[in-house]
């Protein structure tokens, strides 16, 4: 079993936490709170075996206490990265409504979460691994499950596989390979609207807007018309389960508002689960678009009070330490930074580091003789 | 700044340097437990974690 360093008695990574996950579950809180940048989620163990979800207009995260308990930690972290990710720039429920959400939320959901996952990836570096651990899983699921019958969930299913394994599983109806070849670009497209790493909410809705085009204009219509055909197929009933049976792996909002996530569990063990404690249940992801914009407004006077200088004041000591005591190109990984803090709520600004991968790098570039002016003020 | 400063120049990696620094300057004054924690464990999802094995990418 692996350990963090000084006092914490969590284990970090390869094995299950047996007993008590309370103090695991205080840790997700945290980790979500800044990893989001919003002190209002909340983190809540449900019932066992219940899905994990995320209720968006009360920021409430709820995780099924025997997953806690039987899947390795780190991969609950990714998993608890990929919640916070979409209560950070997941912004679909702002400006659609909640009618367009439930009719298209399949597509929609599985479009945003391969953006949300390429985002990840650049907003937490070091998560890479806990992301690609719990992707591996769950898509090795999905590659044992019987293909679905239907050309709709055949699509969804298929826009994903392509993302993760370059090839669709083998089955797949021919007319379905055709929309999935002639969507390729817009999928590309669509993800590569990427949100910014730091918390420019305009940009985040921006980024949500563009990607909402695309589907829209490029997407939406090809997946319609093969509803259309299952539908002349008199296949209508069937489809409506199997995408019921989608979205429970995959997580969309039902007509409750309540909606289910990825199921990760597999017959076996994995990832750390404990040998012999069988698998009782899944981990699904989940989302619930209530709008509630003003809730990513929210923030206590020390997050406001960092937004206004800690940018300024970061600046200065990078600069500082580079001219006075680092040889010029040495990458600081924006570390040497300000503040202090001493609890996880207050500590939220620790996140700006990882500004170092975006606008710290660019401010890196200044002090690079051989990088011209222009690519160091592209974005003061 | 100084203590990263201090430990590069005494021949520290910077990296490492780094890492202890955030170490003992931030970490080190959140509340032991699941805080500590939550901390510790933001900071190797961005790469900063005082876990050098997390922080290169293994699994």
């Amino acid at each position: 079993m692996l350990m963090d360093a000084a006092a914490d008695t969590i284990p970090t990574r390869d094995v299950a936490i047996e007993g008590d996950t309370t103090a695991f579950i205080e840790e997700l809180a945290g980790l979500v709170r800044l990893a989001a940048r919003r002190g209002d989620l909340v983190v809540q163990a449900g019932e066992p075996g219940a899905a994990w979800s995320f209720d968006w207009a009360a920021g409430v995260i709820t995780v099924d206490p025997d997953d806690l308990g039987s899947l390795a930690p780190d991969l609950c972290r990714g998993l608890a990265l990929h919640e916070a990710a979409h209560a950070a720039v997941t912004v679909l429920h702002e400006f659609l409504t909640r009618d367009v959400l439930e009719r298209l939320m399949p597509l929609l959901n599985v479009v945003e979460d391969i953006r949300i996952e390429v985002w990840m990836r650049e907003r937490f570096p070091g998560a890479a691994p806990w992301i690609r651990a719990y992707n591996d899983v769950f898509y090795g699921l999905c590659r044992r499950q019987p293909p679905a019958r239907s050309r709709q969930v055949q699509f969804l299913r298929g826009i994903l596989e392509l993302w993760w394994y370059g090839a669709v599983t083998v089955g797949t109806a021919p007319d379905v390979t055709r929309a999935l070849d002639g969507c390729r670009d817009a999928v590309a497209a669509a993800v590569a609207c990427q949100p910014p790493t730091d918390d420019d909410r305009p940009g985040v809705r921006a980024a949500q807007r563009s990607m909402w085009d695309i589907v829209r204009t490029r997407i939406v219509p090809v997946w319609e018309r093969l509803v259309a055909l299952d539908r002349r197929d008199g296949m209508g009933r069937v489809a409506a389960e199997e995408t019921r049976a989608f979205l429970r792996h995959m997580g969309c909002p039902s007509r409750s508002g309540r909606s289910t996530v990825r199921m990760l569990r597999s017959n076996g063990r994995a990832f750390g689960q404990r040998p012999g404690r069988p698998p009782s249940g899944g981990r699904r992801r989940s989302c619930r678009p209530t709008a509630d914009a003003a809730a990513d407004e929210r923030g206590d006077a020390y997050h406001e009070a960092w937004r206004r200088v800690a940018a300024a004041a970061d600046r200065v000591g990078d600069e500082l330490l580079r001219r006075l005591v680092l040889p010029r190109g040495t990458r600081l990984g924006g570390a040497a930074r300000h503040g202090h803090a001493s609890t996880a709520g207050e500590t939220a600004c620790l996140l700006q580091w990882n500004d170092a991968h975006g606008a710290g790098a660019r401010r890196r570039a200044r002090w690079r003789p051989d990088h011209g002016r222009s690519a160091a003020t592209a974005r003061p | 700044m100084s203590l990263v400063a201090d430990r590069v120049q005494g021949g520290a990696a910077v990296t490492r340097a780094v890492r202890d620094a955030i170490d003992a300057v931030y970490v080190q004054r959140v509340q032991p437990g699941p805080d500590r924690q939550a901390v510790r464990t933001a900071l190797r999802s961005v790469g900063l974690g005082t876990d050098t094995t997390t922080a290169n990418g293994a699994c």
